[in-house]
């Protein structure tokens, strides 16, 4: 069992910093909606990778500090961790597939996860247990997929949203098009992703509870634990929402309705890890 | 001295047909400048010609050639009209509302459709064109490279470009807010009317995987369709084809809807559900109303379209004042630079003739004097140096501040020029026209 070293000052004040910093990038993104050009567009950018930089120094710190490198040994860490993931993963996507305004629904996201980080992960003390290559793998595999899960959702309310708007027969903006199969097509990858790394996040872990059997923090009735039964209905709505193509009624505001679902799910999952007594 | 005028003819003052013989095609447009300048060879010329408008734009000397009259000549002759038939149509200026002539066309205020992006680009056209002839001198330079920088600040600073201005540019719009790729798509065009053909147009420019006409008439199906590379229909088979589109445009003459909802469930359900965009242009209206609340059915009938373009108008025509306001900075703005242009050299050599002429003078009294010294020379030196800058000092100065009112400041210079006797030197000429 290993200890705690907990967050010192200069690391939560590292992580509230990166908070400030996507929240002023989202501001600078926000305001490009009014003034457009590149200039805001470039700035915005560079402060979510600023903020990036950031947090990953506080997680560096944090290891030189503790002596281990192993990521993901506590509540600081795994919210911390998740936040720069999921910014990354935004980053990513608006490189690869770019969507205007795709940041205005993430970073939020972002930076409560960043606040709670800050601010409550010292709050419930969870300390992992570093045991080996699996658990890692079962950690970072369920972190990455909610990442993605994380975009999924946002992607999703942008869908609802903007076929709302289509429906009622808004007005259309100034900026450039994002269409409805686009953002269609990026929560259908999104989701594929995550799931794939979900479902290996859950088999590692049922392969734990296999092998430790009753042993584990979640008791011989692990089967009804919040986490068991939460992580398979996240799983159980995000395979149906991969399955639109081949079950085309839950297509379109549905789908997009399961993505956010799931995702909701996911934070409840999150929560029930990092806060109530179960097994990590 | 240069004096700028602009002949020409518009949308506003003539119509289509007359507007159509005087246009000029790329070839026709050099050649007529090249005409231009062997008939008046000491003035520049830029022809712009647009579908909505044919503008020739000169610099001469003050009381050169070309006048306004001798170009509408010069028109009519190029483009074998009758004289009579243009002067009426035709609009002249001269001096400053030339600039702001020129500055409010570059910026699209004075287009057909306020703030459409093409003129500018066609503005530019006519001045490469110019250019590229030599027709373009020191005066239209630099009055068509502020004219482009203007039309480029106005359509940066302002939302005078922003919006679509027709229904089938709406339409366009909305599809690219329902999909992304087009390649992989079917768009069917029920009827074949005129509305429907410009829509159809504006669809087909998206290239769309698949085009198929359906109408009643199997001939006119036909011809829509070859015109657009598309392939004609049955109409009896319109379920099918339904069942196939994603983006349908219906503008039929039927009096009762020809999709009703549950015509429209079971399309949607062999659709499996992917969406649709109903484009109902008909009126009476061909898609019934609660079509609409299917999902992922995206209907937008010809209100819907036009409430659109009626917004984008009423934003345009709202910010086309700010967009004047920007044009009349910019137009004063070049009239000083201009007038500055123009003086400047004229008084330097205004001054160098007057002081030149006091000192001849001074020599020849002096030479009739006797016993005077190196310091009375100096002193009398001075005295005249000072007689001519005050005798100077006013006329130049209502000349600087000569309200242009009054007369276009061409006039005042150009009478200086005279009564001073400037004119035949080159030196009292701005730089670049010597």
């Amino acid at each position: 069992m290993s200890v705690a070293t907990g967050a010192n000052a200069g690391q939560i004040g590292l992580v509230l910093a990166a908070a400030g910093v996507f929240l002023v990038g989202g501001g600078i993104s926000a305001a490009s909606l009014w003034r457009p050009g590149n200039r805001l567009r470039l700035t915005a950018k560079s402060m979510a990778y600023f903020g990036i930089c950031l947090g990953l120094a506080a997680l560096i710190w944090r290891s030189v500090v503790r002596g281990r490198w192993m990521p993901l040994e506590d509540n600081f860490e795994a919210m911390a961790t998740l936040a720069l993931l999921l910014a990354g993963f935004t980053l990513y996507v608006q490189r690869a597939k770019p969507i205007p305004g795709l940041d205005w629904f993430l970073m939020p996201i972002v930076i409560v996860m960043l606040l709670c980080a800050a601010l409550l992960g010292e709050s419930a003390q969870g300390v992992y247990e570093p045991a080996g290559i699996w658990d890692l793998t079962h950690r970072a595999s369920n972190f990455a997929g909610m990442a993605a899960f994380g975009v999924a959702a946002g992607v999703g309310a942008m869908y609802l949203i903007a076929s709302a708007r289509l429906r009622r027969k808004a007005a259309i903006g100034t900026g450039p098009p994002v269409s409805l199969e686009r953002l269609e097509n990026l929560t259908h990858w999104a989701v594929s992703i995550g799931f794939a790394l979900l479902t290996v996040g859950i088999v590692t872990g049922l392969a734990r509870i296999m092998q430790r059997g009753p042993h584990t923090m979640l008791g011989p009735h692990w089967i009804t634990s919040p986490k068991v039964i939460l992580a398979f209905s996240v799983w159980v709505v995000y395979a149906v929402a991969l399955h639109t193509p081949i079950t085309p009624a839950v297509r379109g505001r549905k789908s997009a309705m399961l993505s956010i679902v799931g995702f909701l799910l996911m934070v409840a999952t999150l929560i029930t890890v990092l806060y109530l007594p179960t097994e990590r | 001295m240069q004096r700028l005028l602009v002949l020409g003819l518009n949308h506003k003052t003539a119509p289509l047909d007359l507007r159509e013989r005087l246009a000029f095609s790329p070839e026709q447009r050099k050649a007529a400048l090249l005409s231009l300048r062997a008939q008046f060879d000491r003035c520049e010329a830029v022809l712009i010609s647009t579908c909505n408008r044919v503008e020739l734009y000169v610099a001469r000397e003050t009381h050169g050639h070309p006048r306004h009259a001798e170009l509408a000549e010069f028109l009519a002759q190029n483009r074998a009209l009758k004289l009579e038939d243009l002067q009426s149509r035709l609009y002249h200026k001269t001096e400053r509302d030339v600039v702001s002539h020129l500055f409010s066309v570059a910026a699209s205020l004075d287009s057909m459709v306020l703030g459409e992006t093409q003129i500018l680009a066609q503005v530019r056209e006519a001045y490469e064109a110019a250019k590229e002839a030599g027709t373009a001198g020191p005066v239209l330079h630099p009055l068509f490279q502020r004219a482009v920088a203007v039309g480029k600040q106005i359509r940066a600073q302002t939302a005078l470009g922003e919006g679509r201005v027709s229904v089938a540019s709406v339409a366009v719009d909305y599809a690219r807010r329902i999909f992304d790729v087009f390649t992989d798509k079917t768009v069917l065009s029920i009827g074949a009317g005129k509305m429907a053909e410009r829509v159809l147009a504006a669809v087909a420019a998206l290239k769309p995987g698949r085009l198929i006409v359906c109408n009643r008439d199997a001939g006119k199906a036909t011809a829509l369709a070859e015109r657009f590379a598309g392939s004609p229909a049955e109409f009896e088979q319109l379920p099918d084809h339904l069942a196939a589109a994603d983006i349908v445009i219906t503008s039929t003459g039927s009096d009762k809807p020809i999709i009703t909802r549950s015509m429209f469930d079971a399309v949607i359900r062999r659709r499996r559900y992917r969406p649709v965009f109903l484009i109902d242009i008909a009126v009476p209206r061909d898609v019934a109303a609660d079509v609409a609340k299917i999902e992922n059915v995206y209907l937008y009938n010809l209100d819907d379209l036009q409430q659109a373009v009626t917004a984008t108008q009423d934003k345009r025509s709202a910010v086309a004042e700010a967009a004047a306001r920007i044009v009349e900075q910019h137009v004063s703005d070049f009239a000083a630079w201009n007038r500055a242009r123009m003086m400047g050299p004229l008084i330097d050599h205004l001054y160098q003739r007057s002081h030149a002429l006091a000192q001849e003078e001074l020599a020849r009294t002096v030479a009739k004097l006797s016993g005077v010294t190196d310091a009375d020379k100096q002193q009398l030196e001075e005295l005249t140096r000072r007689i001519v800058n005050k005798l100077l000092h006013d006329p130049i100065q209502v000349l600087r501040d000569s309200e242009p009112a009054h007369a276009p400041m061409t006039q005042y210079l150009h009478a200086v020029e005279k009564l001073f006797k400037l004119e035949d030197d080159d030196a009292s000429k701005p730089e670049g026209q010597a």
